[in-house]
């Protein structure tokens, strides 16, 4: 499991947070430019469903409004061990 | 263009029977220059010459019928052109003092007079026509002093009498010519520090006739040097080739700087034109130093390594300059900074000048780096020796050498990069519009011909040997190659580059084959990646101005770059800032300390002199009477 | 002299030698990785990683900035072809003339600059702001680099009197004083120098940096992916590998094959291997150590390495 300087080298994506409106483009295009076929993989609530900042001025939406979401991990914040074993699965199977 | 297409292919085939072993063929006649005479002898050497001029003026004749007139067009520039290019034939065959000057100022005119033709559209041109004549004048009449010297003491005109009784005279005598000759000659070639008029003039003539300057009238600059040092003085002390590989490897370095560092295409050109003069100055000058070491065989390496970068060079310059114009033509624009997406606009254009620029950068299997790697051959077995001017001047040359080689890397990329790759830096580039196949096709010819002497420089080296053992005056021909290899007798250097090209294919095959092994559909089309942000625009690419940036840095101690920065503030605050300007300029080293304080010098001095006749009759009767002592008593 | 060698063993030879650098490569790189990540504590990667890397990539999607031509399309082919003829043509597991004396060393030099400009034609050809950067920083420090490269090829030439490599390894094989004589030594420290800015390792270059103003040559394969990413990281590999076989047999040739047959073959592929792990995690062992330099002292670190090798050309003169 590695960190890539470019999402063209990557095969996945791990997005937290909510996605906000400054956000959603950005998200979009990195989306696109990791080459197929690609993962992504929404860590903690407010990925998942916006968590706390449901309905925030600021706030898009969750990541699955913007991108295709292959894995979630629910919590607030997720378990380290949690993390992994889904980064795990993620890699492995 | 017919007239001159056919000259070129009459004096191609007179030197192609020249060099490949016929008798050298004269002529003369009293008639053409009275007093003087009028001879014409071409021997294998000039005819190297006069066979590579007469290629790049066929090239530059087809050329010439789609490019698009500009001053070409005129009536003075048709007579003249085909004037110039028959100079560019004829001068390797003069065979005595009064024909060779006679047609050297010919040419001089001639050429000066096609830089001037685009004088009506750009004001440049008359300052760079004004640099070019100047100093081809003062070189002219150097030549003249070297010549006319030998000559007098010498007792005759001929080029055979010189050659004959040239190793005889008084050491000051052959010293003297030799040092004005080299000063006269390198002043066309372009050497550092007589170079200036090289990047004034090539940016500020036509396409083609740059071409021929720089692929043709250049190359005249190392013939004479040759002819003068190696045939008609038989070689010299060792200090006349220092100095000769000494500028040589100050040119080499200093153009290969400057053409890396500017912005503007043909002006880059210009600076590489310097840079290789100065590796053919380079091999020339290591030829004489070991002649007059004793190394014989060596010398005839030197030689051929030099004569071969001269054919190479007129091979891709006169390409690089004839797709230069017309990706100038196409754009209307020369800055580097303003190109750029230029390789799907102009599909034919574009890898031709790929393809000539990555020779110029001396990169396998293209022919500019065979030339490279002979002389880079020739010095090497120079070492070790007992002689201490070759042990120092060998590891120095490749020094020179590398260090050249790798500006000139820099150079080709940020040309290709800049220039033809990437997205359009302005709307010129973006709207640009293939030229007509006559422009790319006579580029395309010397480029074809840049692959193909690189997979077989077998095919030109007889030939190339055979001119400098003629001129060495050694005598007949030995082969330099052995089967499909290049090598130096006792296989102590072997290059084969046929195997090496063939090599390359198979390799590019196998990683295409590796490339689709996996492959999942068709290449997508994708936006860059840009951190995600919004708007990437063609601005936020890099120009030849950043490119360039970290070697301006590093070797700014000799560029001296001039920077210019404009702030003006809004309102009274100084903190709020309204607009901000930036300039960079870089100009010539040599100009900056050496011509600018001389022109001003001289400019001081006609001021003064100016005061000097100020219309009193008085003072002029004074002058005639001190004008009549001074004959008296020198006369007395 | 030119003995003349039976073509088959020289082409097989040859391809021996392009397979072990090939494979070797990225094990190489693999293994520099595990001891980097033991000595700062961690486990690392299994030293195989980046093969299976490559064939995870050689099966993802191929991209192509908008703005490209074919030059982006082919700058990793020339990238890895120049580096496989090169593997193919210089002396690795036996001293006999592969291809039948084609190239010598300023042939290999002149080679590997071929794939450089090619990268950075293909960087320049994304039209991107990190390509052109990427580009300019390495063609600078490529052009420093020259050089010191050309003046320590042309000290280990001049013993010889030759520069072609099967010349100089055999000659070297019947002259072991040669061998640490101080222009070898003094040349073999300039071209380590050179070797390490021209593959972009500490101290010049952090290969695993994420920044992008602080990267040169991860910067210009940014916009590769998939095969593409695939064939530039082989040849990254393969380039490093097959510099390190160079020094290696140009410095302790012993152990290469110096007659055909297949159990020379087999020590020589033995000891080139166990020579370049060993090169290798000298290497590694020594980025550990050592901090990225600023962008602006590289041109001092090629100039030291110049003056290095200039040295070794005078003693190798004066002797």
């Amino acid at each position: 499991m590695r960190l890539e300087a470019s999402p063209r080298h990557a095969d996945g994506l791990l997005v937290t947070g909510p996605v906000t409106h400054n956000m959603a483009l950005p998200l979009r295009k990195t989306y696109e430019a990791v080459p197929e076929p690609r993962v992504v993989v929404a860590v903690g609530d407010c990925a998942r469903d916006c968590g706390v900042f449901r309905g925030a001025y600021g706030v898009a939406g969750a990541v699955s409004d913007i991108v295709p979401v292959d894995v979630e991990i629910p919590g607030c914040p997720p378990d380290p061990e949690t993390i992994i074993s889904v980064l795990r699965q993620v890699a492995g199977g | 263009m017919a007239l001159t297409f056919v000259t070129c292919l009459l004096g191609f085939l007179v030197a192609a029977r020249v060099l490949s072993g016929e008798v050298p063929a004269t002529f003369h006649t009293a008639r053409l220059l009275p007093l003087l005479g009028f001879s014409l002898r071409l021997d294998r050497l000039g005819a190297l010459f006069v066979a590579v001029a007469a290629g790049v003026g066929a090239c530059a004749s087809v050329f010439r019928l789609g490019y698009r007139g500009h001053g070409l067009a005129s009536r003075t520039a048709s007579f003249v052109f085909p004037l110039f290019v028959t100079m560019l034939l004829i001068v390797p065959a003069a065979s005595s003092v009064g024909t060779f000057l006679f047609l050297w100022e010919l040419m001089a005119v001639s050429s000066l007079l096609l830089v001037l033709a685009d004088h009506r559209q750009r004001d440049e041109v008359q300052r760079a026509a004004q640099w070019y004549g100047v100093m081809t004048q003062f070189g002219a009449v150097v030549l003249l002093l070297s010549l006319v010297l030998l000559a007098t003491h010498v007792g005759g005109q001929s080029f055979a009498l010189i050659s004959a009784r040239g190793p005889h005279l008084a050491p000051w005598v052959r010293s003297v010519a030799f040092v004005l000759a080299v000063v006269g000659f390198g002043s066309k070639a372009g050497a550092v520090p007589l170079h200036v008029w090289l990047p004034r003039a090539h940016p500020e003539a036509p396409g083609p006739v740059s071409a021929l300057m720089s692929a043709a009238m250049v190359n005249l600059g190392v013939y004479g040097i040759v002819r003068v040092g190696d045939t008609m003085l038989g070689g010299g002390p060792p200090w006349w080739w220092l100095l000769v590989m000494a500028i040589g490897g100050l040119s080499a370095v200093f153009g290969s700087l400057h053409s890396s560092t500017s912005t503007d295409l043909k002006r880059l050109l210009a600076y590489s034109t310097t840079d290789n003069v100065g590796l053919m100055l380079l091999g020339v000058g290591a030829s004489g130093l070991f002649a007059s070491t004793g190394h014989h065989a060596l010398a005839v390496v030197a030689l051929v390594a030099a004569l071969l970068h001269v054919v190479f060079h007129s091979i891709f310059k006169c390409s690089l300059f004839l797709s230069a114009s017309s990706i100038q033509q196409a754009t209307g624009e020369r800055d580097l900074d303003r190109l750029g997406g230029l390789m799907t606009r102009l599909p034919r254009s574009g890898p031709v000048f790929v393809i000539a620029a990555l020779t110029l950068a001396a990169l396998p299997p293209l022919c500019g780096f065979v030339s490279e790697w002979l002389l880079l051959q020739s010095m090497l077995h120079g070492l070790p020796s007992a002689s201490v001017a070759l042990e120092v001047a060998m590891p120095l040359g490749v020094t020179v050498l590398a260090l050249a080689g790798g500006l000139t890397a820099a150079t080709v990329v940020k040309a290709i990069g800049v220039g033809l790759l990437g997205q359009p830096r302005s709307e010129a580039a973006a709207e640009a519009v293939e030229v007509p196949a006559t422009m790319w096709g006579a580029a395309g010819l010397m480029g074809v011909l840049c692959v193909v002497l690189g997979v077989a420089p077998l095919l030109v080296l007889p030939a190339v040997v055979g001119s400098a053992r003629s001129g060495l005056g050694y005598g007949a021909a030995q082969p330099l190659g052995r089967g499909w290899s290049i090598g130096l007798t006792g296989g102590h250097g072997l290059l084969a580059p046929g195997l090496l090209a063939l090599g390359l294919v198979v390799a590019l095959a196998g990683a295409a084959g590796l490339r689709r092994i996996g492959q999942r559909g068709a290449v997508r089309r994708a936006e860059a990646w840009g951190c995600g942000r919004q708007v990437q625009t063609a601005r936020m690419q890099y120009t030849a101005t950043s490119f360039a940036e970290p070697l301006v840095r590093v070797f700014d101690d000799v560029l001296a770059p001039a920077h210019d920065l404009d702030v003006s503030h809004s309102g009274e605050s100084h903190y709020y800032v309204e607009a901000a300007a930036f300039h960079t300029a870089l100009d010539d080293a040599f100009e900056r300390h050496g011509y600018r304080p001389l022109s001003e010098g001289l400019s001081w001095w006609g001021r003064v002199a100016r005061r000097v006749p100020n219309g009193s009759v008085h003072r002029y009767l004074g002058f005639g009477l001190v004008a009549l002592v001074v004959v008296l008593v020198v006369v007395a | 002299m030119t003995t003349h060698w039976p073509w088959s063993s020289v082409v097989a030879t040859a391809v021996l030698q392009v397979l072990g650098v090939a494979i070797g490569g990225p094990l190489l790189v693999g293994m520099m990785r595990k001891i980097r990540c033991r000595l700062e504590g961690r486990q690392g990667p299994p030293v195989h990683q980046p093969l299976l890397d490559l064939r995870k990539l050689l099966r993802k999607e191929r991209t192509k900035p908008e703005a490209a031509s074919w030059v982006f399309g082919l700058a990793p082919l020339v990238l890895l072809a120049s580096v496989t003829v090169a593997a193919a043509v210089s002396p690795l597991l036996a001293t006999y003339p592969a291809l039948g004396w084609s190239a010598d060393l300023f042939a290999v030099v002149f080679l590997l600059l071929l794939g450089s400009v090619f990268l950075a034609l293909g960087a320049l050809d994304t039209g991107t702001a990190f390509g052109g950067m990427g580009a300019s920083r390495a063609i600078t420090i490529g052009a420093l680099a020259e050089p010191a490269l050309l003046v320590a090829v042309l000290a280990l030439s001049i013993p010889s009197r030759s520069s072609n490599l099967p010349t100089i390894v055999s000659r070297s094989l019947e002259h072991p004083a040669w061998l640490a004589s101080p222009e070898r030594l003094l040349a073999v420290v300039a071209l380590v120098i050179v070797i390490v800015a021209e593959t972009g390792r500490l101290p010049v270059d952090n290969p695993s940096t994420h920044l992008e103003l602080t990267m040169i040559h991860e910067a210009m394969v940014l916009e590769y992916a998939g095969p593409d990413l695939a064939l530039v990281k082989l040849a990254e590999a393969m380039r490093l590998a097959f510099l390190l076989a160079l020094v290696a047999t140009l410095f302790i040739p012993w152990g290469i094959a110096t007659a055909s047959g297949p159990a020379r073959l087999a020590l020589g592929l033995a000891s080139i291997a166990g020579k370049v792990a060993v090169l290798g995690a000298a290497l590694a062992a020594a980025e550990v150590l050592v901090a990225k330099l600023r962008l602006f002292r590289v041109p001092e670190l090629m100039a030291g390495g110049f003056v290095l090798a200039a040295l070794a050309v005078i003693a190798g003169a004066v002797r």
